[in-house]
C-alpha cells in the first residue's frame, strides 16, 4: 500500500456532498434497471464533479460497456487499465493489489479474461481477490467465489473446487450463519439502515443466497461428475431437484448419460424448457438439447440420425453468432461481438461430435473434415489423433466385408471367344496397397494414408503421458482403457504402414501389439497378420510362417468381437472366420515359400469350413488357382475359376 | 497403353507368315530396330513372350521361332544374364528350370532349333548365323558334329541373379489364362491381340501373386466419447458496477482517519473507544480502515491496545497469517511482547508462530550490547515464557534445550534462575508443583503489567 494512494482516497471519502450522493444512488437505480443511458448522464453529472474519482471513471466505462450490448470489449479493457493507472495498480501484477477497495477492479478483469477463455490467467487474478474474501461487500463475495469455483472446474482442478465450494458453503450459506453474515451489518448498523430497508432487504438476501447456494451445488455436481463419484452426485442433485431448472436438468441428464440409462437421459431432455436467450446467456438450450440428443443416438446404434441432430445444433448455433455480431471490427479484434458470447462457440465441441457420429455412419471423409477442426483445439488427444487415423483407414478401405464377399467379381473379364478366349484375372484382388507417388506433402491435412501415418505417430507420442488427455469427452476413471487404446493405436499404424509399403514400420508396430499381455483378442490377432505380412514384404516367409503357426490368438477371441460387434459390423465376426484369415495368410506364405502342397492342404481346409457356412476370404479361390498353375495343372485351375466365378463361365 | 494398335500391327507384320519364310533373320532384326525405339525393348518383349507362350496367335513354327530369335535380339548388347527374358531361353532349352514354374503354352523346340539358338547365345559373333531365313534353320536336318552348346554355366548366374530377388518379386504369373474352346472364334487373332496389349487396360503387362489378406482393424469404441454439453452458466459472471462509489460513511472515513492516526501517534482514550466501537458496529469495517500488515509494527508500537483488538477481529481472514509472520518478525519490544502475549490467551495461535518469536526473543536478548537494557529485556522474556508455560500455550518440551541454555547464559537474574528451576520441575515431571514455583518466583499476571510501568520509558524509544 502506497502513501501516495491515500490522498485520492482521502479525498473520494470525504468530499462527498449529499448532491453527489443523490446522483450516485439514482445512477445506481437507472442500472439495475439496466437504463444505461440515463445512468450514464448522471455519472456525467458526478464526473463534473468528481473528476478523478476512479469509481466514477470505472464505473462510467462499465455502463458505456454495457450500453455497447458489451460489444466493445477492446476499447472497455483499456479504460480498465487506465482507471487503474491512476489507483496505481497494474492489472498485470497481482502483487499490486493490498487493498480491498480495489478488489472490484481485479474482480472485473478476472470475467474479462474468463470470457476470453484465458482461464489460467484470469484464475491466479481471482485467487488474488479470494484473499480479501472476508472483507468483501456480499454481492460481491458471491460473485467471486462464484467464478474462482468456475474457474477451478474449466482448469480442470475439481478436487480443489470441490473444497472451496465445502468452505465456500459453511461460510456463505450455512443457514443460519449465513444470513447472520449478509445481514449482519444491517442488524448491528442501527444508525445507518432504516428498520424497513432492513426487513426488505432480508428478504432480496434470501432469494440471493438461494440462488447462489444452488449454484454452488451445481458446480460441486459438475466436479464430482468429472471426478466420476456419481453416487455422490445424485446424492447432491436430489437437494435441487425440485428446483427443475435447466442447468440442473442437463445436469441429471448428463449422469445418467454417463451411467449408461440413455432413456431415462432422453426423458429427461424431453422436458428441458427451450429457451431463446443467446444474446443474453450466450446459451441456446435448443443448440445444447440437439447436441445431447445426438449423443444419445450414437450409442444407440443411430449413426445417421445422430449426425442430422448434431447438424440441427450446429447450423442453428453458427446462425446465432452471427445474429448476435455487429460489422464493427474496426475497434479490435475483440470488438463486434458481445463479451459473453465471444468466449460462447461451441463450434469445436458439436463439430468434434459429428466427426465421430459421421465417422460411425462411414463417411469417413466428411468425418476428417470435422475431427480436423476439432483437432486444432484439442490436440493432446491421443484419441482424436486415432479417431483421424481412423477415417484415413476408411477412405482407403471401407471395410473388411468385400473381402469376405463371394457374389462380387473377383476376376477382370473373359476376352476373345472360340480358340482366342482367355480369362483374365485381377491384378490385385483388391487396391490394399497404395505407393504413393504424388509430390504432395504427407503433412497436409487430408484423409490419405499418409497423413494417416502422422496422425498415428502424434496418438503414439501422447499416449505415453501418464494421463490421457480425453477432452472435451469425459475422462473415465481407470486405464484398462489406456490398454485398449494403445491397441488400437499400433494396429491402426500397423495397417497404414503396411498398405504404404512401409513392412519396418508396420513390424515395429505389430511387435508393440505381440508384446503386451494385456491388449484385447482382436488386436493380438491382427498383430500377428500385420506381422506375417511384413515379414513376407521383407521376404523373410520362414519367420512369417512360425508366427502365424503359433499362433493361438483367436482362441478365446470371440467374446472380444462380439464386444466390438456391439458397436460395428466388423469382419471377421466369428473366431471359425478368424482362423480361416490366418490360415488363408499361412497358405500365402507357404506359397512363396515353395511349399505349394501344404498350401493347398491348408486351402482344402478353409474351403470345407466354408461349406459350414463360415465366411472366408475370397483370396483362397484365387490362391488355390495359383497353385494349380504353378503346379501345371490349367485344366484343373480353369475348371476352379468356372465353378466359383460365374463370369467365368459366359 | 501398352503397344499402339500402329505398333502393334507393325510387329505383327515383321512376324508375318510371308516376311518370315521369305527373308533372312537378319532383315527381321534389323526391320524390328529400325520400327522401335530402344525404350519400347521391354513392351515389345513381353508382347513377343506372350506371342510365344499362347498357340493361338503364332500358328506357324516358323513365326514362333523368329519371335523367339527376336527376344534375344531385343537385348543383344547387354550380358545375357541381365536381359530380363533370359529366363525363357532357359526353358526352351532346358525344359525344367525350377519346380513348379508356370511357363505358358511354350513350343517344344526340335533339336536343330536348339542347337542354333544355343550357338547364338554362347558366340561371340552372331551376325553369320542371322543370314539364314528362319525357314532355313527349321529345316536343316540334324548335324551330329555340332551338339547343342553347353549353356550350363549362363544358366547358373541367371539363377543366381533371381535368387537375390524378393519371393514376393518372383511369383507373379500372367494374369491372361487361355481357355480355348472348340466353338468358333467370333474374332480375329489381330482384334483379341489389339484388346490384350492396346486395350485400355493392356493387360499383358500386368501380373498377379498371392497376396496376403489386409484387415482393417475395427474401430475404436469408446463409451463416453462424445460431448454432453451443459448449460456452463457463463452469465452467472458479469462486469459489476462499483456499489460503493460515493457512498463511503462519515462512520467509516471517521474510523479510516483515526486509523490514520494511530499508525504515527497514541491516541487518547477516547479516540480509541471511539474506533474500537466502530469496529465493533460493522463486522467488515475493519477491512476498511486501510490496515495492511506492512503497517501493522507501527499500530503495534503505538496503541498495543487497537492492534490486539483489530488483529482478533482479523482472525477470520486469510491474510492473517501475513500480519502474524510480521508481527514475529518485528523488532522485539515489549508493546509487540505484549501483543503477542493478549493473543496467545485470547485465541490458538499457529505454534511455528509462537516459537518463533521466542527464539526471536532470545536472538535479541543476546545481541543487545547496552548492559542494563538487556537485563531489562532477559527479565521481560522469562516473564513471559513462564507465562506461556504457566498457561500451557507452549510445550516446553519442544524449545527446551533453548530456552535451558538460555536461563543458564543469565543464570545471575532472578527471573532466568526461576524459569530455570521451573525448567528443571518440568523435566523430573513434577507438574503439579508448577503454580507453586510460578507463585514462589512471583509470577502473576499483574507482573507483566507492572515490568511493562517500570520499563517503559527506557525501552519503548527506539533507535531508528
Amino acid at each position: 500500500m502506497s502513501e501516495k494512494q491515500e490522498p485520492n482516497g482521502k479525498a473520494s471519502a470525504t468530499n462527498i456532498t449529499d448532491q453527489e450522493r443523490d446522483l450516485a444512488q439514482q445512477a445506481l437505480a437507472e442500472y439495475e434497471k439496466k437504463n444505461y443511458k440515463s445512468c450514464l448522464e448522471h455519472l456525467q453529472r458526478i464526473e463534473e464533479s468528481r473528476p478523478n474519482d476512479p469509481k466514477v471513471l470505472l464505473n462510467k466505462a462499465i455502463v458505456e460497456f454495457y450500453e455497447s450490448g458489451l460489444c466493445t470489449a477492446d476499447k472497455f479493457q483499456k479504460s480498465l487499465i487506465d482507471v487503474c493507472k491512476q489507483v496505481e495498480l497494474n492489472l498485470e501484477q497481482l502483487d499490486s493489489l493490498e487493498d480491498v477497495e480495489n478488489c472490484i477492479y481485479y474482480y472485473n478483469y478476472a470475467v474479462f479474461l474468463y470470457h476470453l477463455k484465458h482461464y489460467t490467467k484470469a484464475l491466479a487474478m481471482i485467487n488474488k481477490v479470494y484473499s480479501f474474501i472476508e472483507s468483501l461487500e456480499e454481492s460481491l463475495a458471491h460473485k467471486v467465489c462464484l467464478l474462482i469455483v468456475q474457474l477451478h472446474i474449466d482448469t480442470n482442478k475439481h478436487a480443489e473446487a470441490l473444497k472451496l465450494i465445502t468452505y465456500i458453503e459453511s461460510q456463505f450459506v450455512s443457514t443460519d450463519n449465513a444470513t447472520n453474515i449478509l445481514t449482519g451489518s444491517a442488524d448491528q448498523g442501527g444508525p445507518i439502515h432504516a428498520e424497513t430497508e432492513k426487513t426488505e432487504k432480508k428478504a432480496n438476501l434470501d432469494a440471493a443466497t438461494d440462488a447462489f447456494r444452488v449454484s454452488l451445488i451445481q458446480y460441486r455436481v459438475r466436479s464430482l461428475m468429472e471426478l466420476n463419484l456419481f453416487d455422490e452426485c445424485s446424492q447432491q442433485l436430489n437437494t435441487i431437484k425440485e428446483k427443475q431448472d435447466s442447468i440442473t436438468m442437463f445436469l441429471i441428464g448428463k449422469l445418467e448419460y454417463l451411467r449408461g440409462n440413455h432413456k431415462e437421459a432422453l426423458a429427461i431432455l424431453k422436458e428441458i424448457p427451450v429457451k431463446d436467450d443467446f444474446i443474453e446467456t450466450g446459451e441456446c438450450s435448443s443448440v445444447l438439447i440437439n447436441n445431447n440428443v445426438a449423443c444419445l443416438y450414437h450409442y444407440a446404434k443411430k449413426p445417421t440420425l445422430s449426425f442430422t441432430s448434431i447438424y440441427k445444433a450446429i447450423v442453428q448455433h453458427q446462425k446465432n453468432i452471427v445474429d448476435v455480431t455487429k460489422p464493427t471490427q474496426a475497434e479490435g479484434s475483440l470488438s463486434g461481438q458481445p463479451l459473453h458470447i465471444i468466449g460462447a462457440s461451441i463450434k469445436t465441441e458439436l463439430m468434434f461430435n459429428l466427426g465421430i457420429s459421421l465417422l460411425h455412419a462411414r463417411k469417413p471423409e466428411e468425418a476428417f473434415d470435422c475431427l480436423i477442426e476439432a483437432v486444432q483445439t484439442y490436440h493432446m488427444n491421443p484419441r482424436l489423433w486415432l479417431r483421424l487415423a481412423e477415417c484415413c483407414i476408411m477412405t482407403h478401405k471401407k471395410s473388411n466385408d468385400r473381402d469376405f464377399d463371394f457374389k462380387k467379381p473377383y476376376i477382370e473379364g473373359v476376352v476373345g471367344s472360340g480358340k482366342h478366349r482367355k480369362i483374365i484375372l485381377k491384378s490385385q484382388l483388391f487396391p490394399d496397397t497404395k505407393y504413393s507417388c504424388e509430390a504432395v506433402s504427407a503433412s497436409i491435412p487430408m484423409p490419405s494414408l499418409e497423413f494417416g501415418s502422422l496422425c498415428i505417430r502424434n496418438a503414439v507420442l501422447l499416449i505415453q503421458n501418464d494421463t490421457i488427455d480425453c477432452s472435451p469427452s469425459h475422462t473415465p476413471i481407470n486405464t484398462p482403457h489406456k490398454d485398449y487404446l494403445f491397441g488400437c493405436i499400433q494396429s491402426a499404424g500397423a495397417y497404414i504402414a503396411l498398405c504404404l509399403g512401409d513392412p519396418v514400420v508396420a513390424l515395429k508396430y505389430s511387435q508393440e501389439l505381440l508384446k503386451s499381455d494385456k491388449i484385447n483378442k482382436v488386436h493380438k490377432f491382427l498383430g500377428h497378420l500385420y506381422a506375417a505380412e511384413a515379414l513376407i514384404l521383407s521376404d523373410k516367409p520362414n519367420e512369417a510362417i512360425d508366427m502365424l503357426k503359433e499362433s493361438n490368438a483367436f482362441d478365446d477371441i470371440e467374446p472380444e468381437i462380439h464386444e466390438q460387434l456391439r458397436t460395428e459390423q466388423w469382419k471377421p465376426d466369428k473366431q471359425k472366420s478368424a482362423k480361416a484369415v490366418l490360415y488363408y495368410n499361412l497358405a500365402v506364405a507357404l506359397t512363396l515359400r515353395g511349399d505349394l502342397d501344404k498350401a493347398g492342404e491348408l486351402l482344402k481346409q478353409i474351403w470345407l469350413s466354408k461349406i459350414e457356412h463360415v465366411s472366408v476370404p475370397v483370396h483362397v479361390v484365387i490362391l488355390a488357382l495359383y497353385i494349380h498353375l504353378r503346379l501345371g495343372q490349367k485344366e484343373i485351375a480353369i475348371t476352379l475359376i468356372k465353378q466359383n466365378c460365374p463370369q467365368a463361365k459366359r | 497403353m501398352y503397344l499402339s494398335v500402329n505398333q502393334l500391327s507393325t510387329l505383327m507384320s515383321i512376324l508375318s507368315e510371308e516376311t518370315v519364310e521369305n527373308q533372312t533373320l537378319e532383315y527381321l532384326v534389323s526391320q524390328l530396330h529400325q520400327f522401335f525405339k530402344r525404350e519400347d525393348n521391354f513392351k515389345v518383349g513381353c508382347t513377343l513372350l506372350m506371342l510365344i507362350q499362347h498357340s493361338d496367335f503364332l500358328l506357324n513354327q516358323t513365326q514362333k521361332f523368329a519371335a523367339i530369335i527376336l527376344c534375344y535380339e531385343l537385348y543383344r548388347n547387354e550380358p545375357i544374364a541381365t536381359n530380363p527374358l533370359a529366363p525363357i531361353f532357359m526353358h526352351l532349352l532346358h525344359k525344367k528350370v525350377g519346380k513348379n514354374e508356370y511357363v505358358g503354352d511354350l513350343p517344344v523346340l526340335t533339336m536343330p532349333v536348339k542347337i542354333f539358338l544355343s550357338n547364338l547365345i554362347m558366340s561371340q559373333n552372331s551376325k553369320e548365323l542371322l543370314r539364314k531365313s528362319a525357314k532355313q534353320v527349321l529345316t536343316a536336318r540334324s548335324d551330329p558334329s555340332k551338339p547343342v552348346v553347353n549353356t550350363a554355366t549362363i544358366l547358373n548366374t541367371i539363377k543366381e541373379r533371381r535368387k537375390n530377388l524378393p519371393r514376393t518379386a518372383k511369383s507373379s504369373l500372367p494374369v491372361i489364362i487361355p481357355d480355348p474352346q472348340k466353338t468358333e472364334s467370333k474374332e480375329g487373332a489381330k482384334q483379341v491381340l489389339e484388346m490384350l496389349i492396346s486395350g485400355p487396360k493392356s493387360y499383358v503387362s500386368h501380373n498377379f501373386k498371392p497376396e496376403m489378406m489386409r484387415l482393417v482393424p475395427p474401430l475404436y469404441v469408446c463409451k463416453e466419447e462424445m460431448v454432453w454439453m451443459n448449460m456452463s452458466s457463463r452469465s452467472n459472471h458479469q462486469i459489476m458496477y462499483d456499489k460503493t462509489m460515493c457512498v463511503s460513511t462519515s462512520a467509516a472515513t471517521e474510523a479510516r482517519e483515526l486509523m490514520t492516526k494511530a499508525l504515527k501517534t497514541p491516541l487518547t482514550l477516547q479516540q480509541q473507544q471511539h474506533l474500537l466501537a466502530e469496529l465493533g458496529n460493522d463486522p467488515k469495517l475493519v477491512y476498511h480502515i486501510g490496515l495492511t500488515p506492512c503497517k501493522l509494527p507501527d499500530l503495534v508500537e503505538n496503541n498495543p491496545l487497537i492492534a490486539i483488538e483489530v488483529l482478533l477481529k482479523l482472525m477470520q481472514s486469510h491474510c492473517i497469517t501475513d500480519y502474524f509472520s510480521v508481527l514475529v518478525n518485528m523488532e522485539m519490544s515489549l508493546h509487540s511482547m505484549e501483543v503477542v502475549n493478549r493473543l496467545t490467551t485470547t485465541v490458538e495461535l499457529p505454534t511455528e508462530f509462537v516459537h518463533l518469536y521466542i527464539s526471536n526473543c532470545i536472538v535479541a536478548c543476546e545481541t543487545i550490547k547496552d548492559q542494563y537494557m538487556q537485563n531489562r529485556l532477559v527479565r521481560l522474556v522469562c516473564v513471559f515464557l513462564q507465562s506461556l508455560i504457566r498457561n500451557k500455550i507452549i510445550n516446553v518440551q519442544e524449545l527446551f534445550i533453548e530456552v535451558q541454555a538460555f536461563c543458564i547464559d543469565f543464570i545471575q537474574i532472578r527471573e532466568a534462575s526461576a524459569l530455570f528451576r521451573l525448567l528443571k520441575q518440568l523435566e523430573t515431571g513434577d507438574t503439579c508443583s508448577i503454580g507453586n514455583i510460578a507463585a514462589a518466583a512471583g509470577i502473576t499476571p499483574s507482573t507483566i503489567a507492572a515490568a511493562k510501568d517500570k520499563d517503559k520509558e527506557k525501552i519503548v524509544p527506539k533507535e531508528k
